[in-house]
């Protein structure tokens, strides 16, 4: 169909709890789109991937229709979570705030593949590894 | 009715202040941040953002007693930046969740088309003087296609006045299904939609469901050339004019003698290369409709 883009909209959002609060509500309710039809199918396809941040690009069309495309999530969110700790290091010299294995690491790499400019899973692994050595992660 | 109030931060930045923008917006507004790229051009033409192009991040917190500590932490946090490279004024207002919350819906209103076509969200009760008009339910959402777009429009106008009852019509490009509905309740035997985005395949089978006709309208996910199909006695082709182009040569073989195509989703100015791509692949041009810059093309095989 003939769709000129309206505006192209990123958010960041828990997956499978979009509600129409804010920044989901207001950010696409002000280009009059149907909010409870993005939440029902944004909620639908993360359902999966509960507990992750996933990254979001809704493309919003000038009859007010619109298309989305869900991201990996974070690597730091990832990271996070298998290092278990709240948020990364404020202060590097500080030393390692937490670490995870090598295993752990390739399982990030992999989930990560998609959205990286890596052509195998050690590069993309070396790139995983340089987040977590910038948020104070050590890998094992 | 008033909802909860919230404060909306927003600032225009060039791409490269977008990641700190975020992170400090992120840090004292609880991770609600949106961020968003102006549009204004057509995918299906090859066109695509401009990466240059200023973007607007947004964030929202709620208008309570934090909210002056928030401001003040964004304030500095932007004065910083702005050390390394100008920050715009930060733009801020209130909001009330109302805004949104069902604001939304009065974009939608029930939309009268042609002499008898009325199209209504879900939400709306079809007036009870709808005796004797087509009244397609849409629910607008995921996939082209709402009715309140030029060329969805003007395709349903050229439909209402050319679609004879008993039609076997290809929907090409279906997105919500719109067209192909039309058809249907228009008197149309049978329609086959196809469509590239599996969102669109979903929506269109959702809506002809709503509105009663799911049994005949069929639903493919593809484009042409498709085995085993046809021949039709009109295609409905709302895409852009790069696919009517690169399409021209495989609507004559799947339309009947005398057949019709209803080419739409070009603007005025490709109007002429169009015609002439579906000219040479023997498609003749009956009438144009014209609605805003964008052009509807009534081609007869012939």
């Amino acid at each position: 169909m003939a769709k000129k883009v309206k505006a192209i909209v990123k958010l960041q959002i828990p997956a499978g709890e979009a509600t129409p609060a804010p920044p989901v509500g207001p950010a696409l309710g002000q280009h009059g789109i149907n909010i409870m039809n993005f939440v029902k199918e944004y909620n639908a396809k993360t359902s999966l991937m509960k507990g992750s941040i996933v990254p979001v690009q809704i493309t919003i069309f000038e009859d007010r229709s619109f298309t989305f495309v869900t991201r990996t999530p974070p690597a730091s969110d990832l990271l996070k979570k298998r290092a278990a700790i709240e948020k990364g290091s404020g202060d590097l010299r500080q030393g390692k705030i937490g670490s995870i294995t090598r295993a752990q690491l390739m399982e990030i790499a992999k989930t990560k593949m998609p959205d990286l400019n890596a052509t195998n899973v050690d590069a993309a692994a070396r790139i995983i590894e340089g987040t977590a050595r910038s948020m104070g992660i050590e890998v094992k | 009715m008033a909802g909860t109030q919230w404060v909306r931060v927003s600032v225009q930045v060039s791409p490269e202040l977008v990641e700190p923008i975020t992170e400090l917006f992120n840090r004292y507004a609880s991770n609600t941040v949106a961020i968003e790229q102006p549009g204004g051009f057509n995918p299906d033409e090859g066109e695509s953002v401009n990466p240059n192009a200023l973007v607007t991040v947004i964030a929202y917190y709620p208008n309570n007693s934090r909210a002056k500590w928030r401001k003040a932490r964004i304030e500095t946090g932007a004065k910083l930046l702005s050390l390394i490279r100008p920050i715009p004024p930060i733009d801020e207002r209130i909001v009330d969740s109302a805004e949104w919350e069902e604001n939304w819906k009065e974009h939608f209103p029930a939309l009268r088309l042609g002499k008898r076509l009325l199209v209504m969200p879900p939400w709306l009760d079809a007036p009870d003087k709808s005796q004797g008009q087509v009244v397609l339910t849409l629910d607008p959402g995921l996939a082209f296609g709402t009715g309140h777009h030029p060329t969805t429009r003007r395709c349903l106008v050229a439909l209402e006045e050319h679609c004879r009852p008993g039609s076997v019509v290809l929907d090409l490009g279906c997105g919500s299904g719109i067209l192909g509905i039309a058809a249907l309740k228009l008197g149309a035997d049978s329609v086959l939609g196809l469509d590239t985005e599996a969102a669109a395949t979903r929506a269109t089978r959702q809506n002809a469901r709503i509105n009663g006709v799911g049994r005949l309208f069929h639903v493919r996910k593809g484009t042409l050339p498709q085995p085993d199909i046809g021949p039709f006695d009109m295609v409905l082709a709302n895409i852009s004019a790069k696919a009517l182009i690169a399409l021209a040569p495989q609507f004559k073989p799947v339309l009947r003698s005398g057949g019709l195509l209803i080419g739409s989703g070009l603007l005025i100015e490709r109007r002429d290369e169009v015609v002439s791509a579906l000219a040479e692949n023997g498609l003749r041009l009956k009438q144009a409709y014209q609605d805003e810059d964008w052009v509807t093309l009534l081609c007869e095989v012939g």
